[in-house]
């Protein structure tokens, strides 16, 4: 079994934002992927970067910091920033580690930021 | 515990234990061997995934809790990726049942220098690179024992 098939990263395209919807899980093993979608062309020249969680069933601390290194370098780049919430054990896990307070958070990836 | 979530992972087998632990990466001052049923499975980088469900499916069974549940599997993957990571790339998972509680195991032969350090409270974004602080808040018992012959870490979580 590889280990990219347990995630899927659905990238869209619209007015003003880039959205990375993350589906399945996301560990040790398949966070590059993420990595590569984060620094991927299509992101540098939008206003605004979502990731989009609710497909998320599983996050690591592996992931997590990948979430934190993709908010920093979209503050870098002069970008905004946010997440959606994930599954109960993501949500467990950004609680735990406090850095869910420090994540702009929106209902759905529909929400426009203000 | 049934062997039949143990498909993935074929290696994996029930063992009953009266003895000291025979390893050669047992700690010194290894944790004191509990009697009785034991699962044990061997892993390795590339079963993460695997593993994540064995613990899920046998703590389902045995009735823990979804949340409890969900962060034992949390707690077990963090403990085998630091194994993957930094205690030689293998492990072995011990899984079993007391009374009140589910004990998962994580054997390997890294050597954790600093067993209190997960206690200290690291600011957020440091507690996202901690796998062993983040076991430590998720469990209700973590035992570590760890020597220059490799590392126990034993994770309990009550049965409500």
């Amino acid at each position: 079994m590889g280990a990219p098939d347990q995630l899927r990263i659905d990238s869209r395209q619209e007015a003003d934002r880039v959205v990375l919807a993350l589906v399945g899980e996301l560990d040790m093993a398949n966070s590059p992927l993420l990595q590569r979608s984060i620094e991927s062309p299509e992101l540098q020249e939008t206003k605004t970067v979502v990731l989009d969680l609710q497909g998320l069933t599983f996050l690591d601390s592996t992931g997590l910091r990948i979430i934190l290194s993709a908010r920093e370098l979209c503050w870098r780049r002069g970008q905004e920033f946010a997440v959606t919430p994930g599954s109960q054990q993501v949500q467990r896990l950004l609680s735990v580690t406090g850095v869910g307070e420090h994540l702009r958070t929106l209902a759905t990836a529909d929400e426009v930021l203000a | 515990m049934a062997a039949s979530s143990a498909n993935a992972l074929s290696n994996g087998r029930l063992c009953v234990t009266e003895g000291p632990l025979q390893d050669a990466c047992l700690p010194a001052d290894g944790l004191p061997r509990p009697r009785g049923d034991i699962w044990e499975i061997p892993f390795a980088g590339a079963d993460l995934f695997e593993l994540r469900q064995l613990v899920w499916s046998w703590a389902t069974k045995e009735a823990l809790g979804g949340e409890a549940t969900e962060e034992l599997v949390l707690a077990v993957h963090e403990v085998a990726t630091n194994s993957v990571r930094h205690g030689g790339g293998v492990g072995m998972l011990r899984l079993w049942r007391t009374g009140e509680e589910l004990v998962c195991e994580i054997q390997d032969a890294g050597y954790i220098r600093d067993p209190l350090g997960p206690r200290h409270l690291p600011g957020s974004e440091a507690a996202a690179s901690r796998g062993l602080w983040i076991t430590e808040q998720i469990c209700d018992l973590v035992e570590i024992a760890s020597s220059p012959r490799g590392s126990q870490v034993r994770m309990h979580k009550r049965l409500d």
